[in-house]
């Protein structure tokens, strides 16, 4: 079988037709949302005159910078075929957790430990949803429990624990390190944005030109044929977890420097916005299917459009429903828009 | 077009008849006419030592030749397919070891049978073989995808030159290596099952009943491909309890509850082999080479009684 393993020779090469067969590449669902995001930015200027400032969009993108981490890593997940509930409460435990252990034992409304120096604040919350993905892991691949209803757990839980700790309360006080990504400007747009958008293009690019990112797919569409064409599933998926709880701490990071302080109820209720905005953009629950790309233009739209209704004085007390709603509807022209069932 | 009654029909004429094309040695993968050349197999390739797993199949030495197909025949729950699956290292067995050209394999991981030369076209093509929503260039390359690029990249024109090459070599049908492969037709899924396995130029080659489910020409066209590994030098082994896919074979060793119970050179008629299968019939007549084959009592090739 030796030939067949010769590069095609450049004479013998069919001629598919380079400018066609790199139009093919591009897959235009992807780009489904863009248009939807363009007709939001003309109702929010038709709305309000205030929509078009440099300073409300960059209001919305940093608030959408903390969310759309949480759907990168839930993003990463469902791909490989996983979900993990657990990212919302990830978000607030894993600051809780590295304040606990650095913050001086009196002094503050909140006693920490003082268990490490007040540098390692970053480093520890970022270990701390490392840990808790490798444990959202354990269960799903060595104990084989159900990953839904595990890390429904899981949330549950570890929103206790963060009231426990903090007995419902937030902390104040945070370090200077840990306030820094989440406050800093760069080059006029918040770091925040910037970290985004690189980590976007760093999980894009790795899905699209790395073995290992690729062979996600592979692991979502069929884990059976991954498994046979030698691909480590448990190992890959496994990492995947990790790195959603590493990014969900990484949105904790920055949210609490956002606001200089870890709220108590700091992701609370996120997760089912972090699904819409992965399923609207284009990610398949039952995994295998959808790019980053299309993840990053759903958390854009949802902003956008809570955005608009702000400006627009919707009331307050009917955010809730109006939220609701708009996801709804929003999965029911993306079903349709994309001819899949999402059952 | 033609039309006749099918019974006057020979299967020839039949497959001409409704694939539009000339025998042209349809059946060239039938092992005897290979045998006929005169080629003889070379050094053992795959050996397998006391190989077993609990409640599937017993201790067997298997030894399989370069040059050579060995059939592994049997009916559903006869071990066949538990051994096919351990040897490529889906199952782990629960003693003994597999060995490719002198080398111990360890057992029960896909990528170590891989890296060791097994090459492995599995049962089913829609539960291990593809994924159904990724193009046909992906599913030809997951086997090698620490091939296409350096520091663990995959580069898409790499990619697409050796799924295109695989397209040639394998005549798959499809509209380019971008396509979906859920949308080919059955026969040519299978052939990208067949290009993933050969994609790393496999040393022995496992194929778990390779032609189910697929149109008669894909049928020959796969076999022939398996043939051809073979008599390129590589090794293959064929799982199944198709007559025809056994009809490949040079060699094809009978399971039944687990046990060789019977063994035979090609050249075996349909009627004993069925029976050995269904574990009826007399302990069949093993092959020309006049070796004993009968249940629990063989020399390299069958079981050996184990107390249990």
């Amino acid at each position: 079988m030796t030939e067949t393993l010769q590069p095609v020779r450049a004479g013998e090469a069919k001629p598919v037709g380079g400018a066609r067969g790199r139009l093919d590449l591009i897959r235009w669902s992807d780009f489904s949302l863009v248009p939807v995001i363009l007709v939001l930015m003309v109702i929010g200027y038709i709305v309000s005159p205030v929509f078009l400032t440099s300073d409300n969009l960059i209001n919305v993108v940093q608030q959408s910078s903390e969310l759309s981490l949480l759907v990168l890593g839930q993003a990463l997940i469902l791909i490989a075929g996983r979900m993990d509930l657990s990212l919302e409460s990830t978000i607030g435990i894993a600051p809780v957790i590295a304040m606990w252990l650095v913050l001086p034992t009196e002094g503050g409304r909140f006693a920490g430990l003082e268990w490490f120096p007040v540098w390692t604040a970053v480093p520890i919350c970022l270990l701390v949803g490392a840990l808790i993905g490798t444990f959202n892991g354990f269960m799903m691949l060595k104990l084989h429990v159900n990953g839904f209803i595990a890390t429904l757990g899981m949330l549950t839980m570890l929103r206790g624990l963060q009231i426990g700790i903090t007995e419902g309360k937030s902390i104040t006080g945070v370090p200077e390190s840990f306030r820094y990504l989440g406050k800093a400007d760069w080059m006029g747009i918040p770091a925040s944005v910037w970290i985004c958008l690189a980590l976007f293009a760093v999980g894009g690019a790795a899905l699209a030109w790395l073995r290992h990112g690729r062979s996600l797919y592979a692991i979502g569409g069929n884990p059976e044929a991954a498994r046979a064409a030698g691909i480590r599933v448990d190992r890959i998926t496994w990492i995947v977890l990790a790195v959603g709880g590493v990014l969900a701490a990484l949105a904790g990071i920055l949210y609490t420097g956002h606001y200089g302080s870890v709220a108590a109820n700091q992701g609370n209720g996120w997760i089912f916005q972090v699904f819409a905005a992965a399923v609207i953009g284009g990610i398949s629950l039952k995994g295998g299917r959808g790019t980053l790309f299309g993840a990053l233009t759903g958390v854009l739209t949802l902003q956008l459009v809570v955005n608009v209704m702000t400006l627009g004085g919707v009331p307050q007390l009917w955010n809730q429903f109006l939220n609701g709603a708009i996801i709804i509807v929003a999965l029911i022209i993306s079903r349709f828009a994309s001819g899949e069932k999402q059952d | 077009m033609l039309t006749e009654q099918v019974a006057d029909l020979s299967k020839a004429e039949l497959v001409e008849a409704m694939t539009g094309e000339g025998k042209g040695g349809a059946s060239s993968w039938h092992a005897v006419s290979a045998r006929a050349t005169g080629r003889t197999a070379g050094e053992t390739v795959l050996r397998t030592e006391q190989l077993a797993l609990d409640g599937e199949f017993d201790p067997i030495d298997l030894a399989v030749r370069s040059g050579e197909v060995v059939g592994l025949a049997g009916a559903t729950a006869s071990g066949n397919t538990a051994l096919g699956e351990v040897l490529v290292g889906m199952r782990s067995p629960t003693s003994g070891g597999v060995s490719v050209a002198g080398r111990a394999v360890r057992t029960g991981s896909v990528p170590h049978a891989l890296d060791a030369g097994i090459g492995y076209i599995p049962e089913d093509r829609h539960r291990q073989g593809l994924v159904p929503g990724r193009s046909v260039a992906e599913n030809a390359t997951l086997t090698v995808a620490d091939q296409l690029g350096p520091w663990g990249t995959v580069l898409p024109s790499r990619t697409r030159e050796f799924a295109g090459s695989m397209i040639a070599s394998l005549d798959i049908k499809t509209r380019g290596p971008e396509q979906p492969v859920s949308g080919l037709s059955g026969g040519n899924q299978q052939k990208v099952v067949v290009a993933r396995a050969l994609a790393r130029d496999p040393r022995v080659l496992v194929a778990l009943r390779p032609t189910a489910g697929v149109d008669i020409k894909s049928k020959d066209a796969l076999l022939g491909v398996v043939r051809r590994v073979a008599d390129e030098g590589s090794a293959a082994v064929i799982v199944s309890d198709e007559l025809d896919d056994l009809r490949v074979c040079d060699r094809v060793l009978v399971l039944f509850h687990g046990r060789v119970v019977a063994s035979y050179d090609s050249g075996w008629s349909d009627r004993e082999l069925v029976a050995a299968m269904e574990g009826v019939g007399e302990s069949p007549a093993a092959g020309q080479d006049g070796q004993a084959s009968t249940a629990g009592n063989s020399g390299t090739l069958g079981n050996r009684e184990q107390t249990s």
